[in-house]
């Protein structure tokens, strides 16, 4: 079910959104080399914690770290652990943080010391794929409106879209419909109205678009072995441009 | 609020009054309703949208199961409002 969100539900929601970008910041800058995924994730979920909220990830449906942590070939839902980062790879950052009940979701991916020219264009189209996917966010328009604005940009640089993996609604619980797919045909789908909210993120890859679960049932890696890169925000529909609320 | 094609509504108005409806089309001023009970899927109800409370609820399965194949069951439309119903 489709849940339309009040001004002051959408504030809360903002107030999350707040603290994801803030914990962002903080993580951002132990992203080097030789630091641990798990880490990274200790210095998220203190930084939550610290702000009255609390890690919308962790223990949800038995996941076990508060952000998630994928690397390279990872698409999405690494577990965070031992792993040291190496110069050269890309790492994607998901985390969402529940205030007062509201939850947002917000991800991205970095370059960790100096990046191959290749892993810069994946995750600039990536993020890029994002903006021109909510464009298309506004009251009336459909909802896979914005799924083809993504794809259209990202396979336009010959990239493909992960399929099996969504956007989703957000609000009370992390996950709500409607989901949010990152491909699909304009004109289709729900008709969006001012007051939804819903994670925009697409899952893009530089190889072919299939996926595998690794044994951990939750690490999601590209087949083919090719590099993936995540960009996410939890956005408002309003009667103009969307409201941004992880930023 | 606009009331949408999906959404949950109770009828403020007639003999109908606050029982719970799917919007299963919409025209101008009017919506058309269905419970999968009093109002079926084939005979749903044409109610003034002055004449309705919207939820804050859009039912996707229904948004989507009309896009694709043009109509949804009764059993489909109760189980939408039951499970509307189990969430408050």
């Amino acid at each position: 079910m489709v849940t339309i969100k009040t001004n002051h539900e959408i504030q809360l929601m903002k107030k999350a959104g707040e603290i994801i970008s803030a914990t962002f910041r903080e993580v951002e800058k132990y992203i080097r080399p030789g630091v641990t995924t798990g880490e990274l994730d200790k210095i998220a979920e203190s930084y939550i914690r610290s702000c009255d909220a609390t890690p919308s990830f962790l223990h949800y449906e038995g996941y076990p770290a508060t952000m998630c942590v994928s690397v390279n070939d990872e698409v999405v839902h690494g577990i965070p652990g031992q792993l040291k980062l190496v110069e050269g790879d890309i790492v994607s950052l998901d985390l969402g943080a529940c205030y007062q009940g509201f939850h947002g979701d917000s991800a991205k991916t970095y370059g960790v010391g100096t990046i191959s020219k290749e892993a810069q264009q994946l995750i600039d189209v990536t993020r890029q794929s994002f903006y021109e996917g909510i464009k298309y966010a506004k009251h009336g328009n459909r909802l896979h409106d914005i799924s083809a604005a993504i794809q259209k940009y990202a396979e336009s640089f010959g990239y493909s879209v992960v399929r099996e993996l969504t956007g989703h609604g957000i609000g009370t619980t992390v996950h709500e419909d409607p989901n949010v797919p990152n491909y699909g045909k304009a004109g289709t789908g729900l008709r969006l109205q001012k007051g939804m909210t819903i994670a925009v993120e697409p899952m893009i890859v530089v190889g072919r678009r299939n996926v595998n679960i690794l044994d951990d049932d939750w690490t999601i890696v590209t087949e083919d072995g090719s590099l993936a890169a995540h960009y996410e925000h939890t956005i408002a529909i309003t009667d103009g441009d969307p409201l941004i609320l992880t930023l | 609020m606009e009331i949408v094609v999906g959404q949950l509504v109770f009828s403020k108005a007639g003999r109908d009054k606050d029982r719970c409806f799917v919007v299963v089309r919409t025209e101008g001023e009017f919506a058309y309703l269905v419970d999968g009970d009093l109002r079926k899927a084939d005979t749903p109800k044409k109610k003034k949208m002055k004449h309705i409370r919207p939820t804050s609820c859009i039912s996707q399965f229904v948004v989507d199961k009309i896009n694709k194949v043009g109509k949804v069951t009764n059993s489909e439309i109760r189980k939408e409002i039951q499970g509307y119903k189990e969430k408050l």
